[in-house]
């Protein structure tokens, strides 16, 4: 990652969140829909860290256990993460050009969400 | 924009609860982010370095935003909400473009806070340096800390920072300020999941309403002239952030 480089791989890092977000809470809207009539989905999101919400949605789509709620939740924790692997992006192509300030900075960045993620 | 300013007056007008209506917009704030600052980053307008320079501050400053807001009362958001909506209006009233800082100072020259930048106004590609990033970065936190507490991207604040404060031109302020306002929304969003106040219902049809809008306002943005949106979002903020001031204080009995 070098030069222009970097704006190039954060380019596709968030347009590919977006979309994969966007095409899980279609699906997962409409399927709900369909199957209940309405879209009353009143129930906070139950995992209290990012992580959790992501490994329990995966979990579900590699076991056949998929509902269309744990599509949508799966679609709003992918819309999280998007950011979050976009510091980490940025952070790994300071590293590779070997601007160590800004990929301290990063670093920084990426600890704090990091924490902000996971301890809370 | 992230379409906070909009989103959190509209959701509390359908009745959502101010904090809920707040936690849905931070997320989606992340949406609106990602599909502007993708076509901004791929056009080389966004400067990353700047954006991560001042990331340290915006993020410290959106987790205690959102921190502050899931502790706090709602009539009181709603006031701080209309109040802030009234200094949004600031920067929609500017925008000329000027000769960029052509010399960096010593801090930003220190940090490589520069770039290059293709301009209409002056029909080259211009060097730019920020200023005073000294100070433009403990202001983000403060920015940081509104777009947390009160769900939206504070974008306005962000740009008027990075033009005034900064010198940078307009163009670059604004995609620069899109590039950070998704990852100040992730840190916001975060403590907003921990503290249960995230409600699918509410947040996926937004997400999903904020991209198509996002969509179609590039579509009209072709076909209709800078000033005229500028005037038609001043007055509809202005409006908003009057209403809501007067909720505010009713809900208050002030």
């Amino acid at each position: 990652m070098k030069g222009m480089e970097i704006e190039a791989v954060l380019a596709l890092t968030l347009t590919v969140g977006a979309v994969a977000s966007a095409s899980l809470i279609t699906v997962g809207l409409g399927s709900y829909y369909y199957s209940k009539g309405n879209l009353s989905l009143n129930n906070p999101l139950s995992a209290k860290d990012l992580f959790s919400l992501l490994g329990s949605g995966f979990w579900k789509l590699d076991t056949n256990r998929s509902s269309p709620r744990s599509l949508i939740d799966l679609g709003i924790a992918i819309l999280m993460l998007t950011p979050y692997v976009s510091v980490a992006a940025s952070t790994v192509g300071f590293l590779v050009q070997k601007n160590l300030q800004y990929a301290a900075m990063g670093g920084l960045v990426w600890i704090i969400l990091s924490y902000s993620l996971l301890v809370r | 924009m992230g379409g906070g300013i909009i989103l959190v007056p509209a959701l509390t007008f359908l009745g959502i609860d101010v904090k809920h209506a707040i936690a849905a917009s931070m997320v989606s704030v992340i949406a609106t982010s990602s599909g502007s600052a993708a076509a901004s980053l791929r056009r080389g307008l966004s400067n990353v370095k700047i954006g991560t320079f001042l990331q340290t501050f915006t993020v410290i400053g959106g987790i205690i935003g959102a921190s502050i807001t899931s502790r706090a009362a709602s009539p009181v958001l709603v006031l701080i909400f209309g109040i802030i909506l009234l200094i949004s209006c600031l920067p929609l009233v500017r925008k000329i473009e000027g000769p960029p800082v052509a010399k960096g100072d010593r801090f930003g020259r220190l940090l490589g806070l520069g770039g290059t930048y293709e301009s209409l106004t002056y029909g080259s590609k211009l060097k730019y340096w920020a200023r005073r990033g000294y100070v433009g970065g403990p202001l983000m936190l403060i920015a940081g800390l509104l777009a947390g507490m009160l769900g939206i991207g504070a974008g306005a604040l962000k740009v008027l920072i990075l033009d005034v404060v900064m010198g940078l031109p307009p163009k670059v302020s604004t995609t620069t300020s899109n590039y950070i306002i998704g990852i100040t929304a992730l840190a916001g969003s975060s403590v907003y999941l921990s503290s249960g106040l995230i409600v699918p219902g509410i947040v996926a049809p937004t997400i999903l309403g904020v991209l198509t809008g996002s969509l179609l306002g590039i579509l009209l943005l072709v076909r209709l002239k800078a000033v005229e949106i500028r005037k038609f979002f001043l007055v509809l903020v202005l409006a908003i952030g009057i209403w809501m001031i007067y909720r505010g204080m009713d809900i208050l009995r002030l």
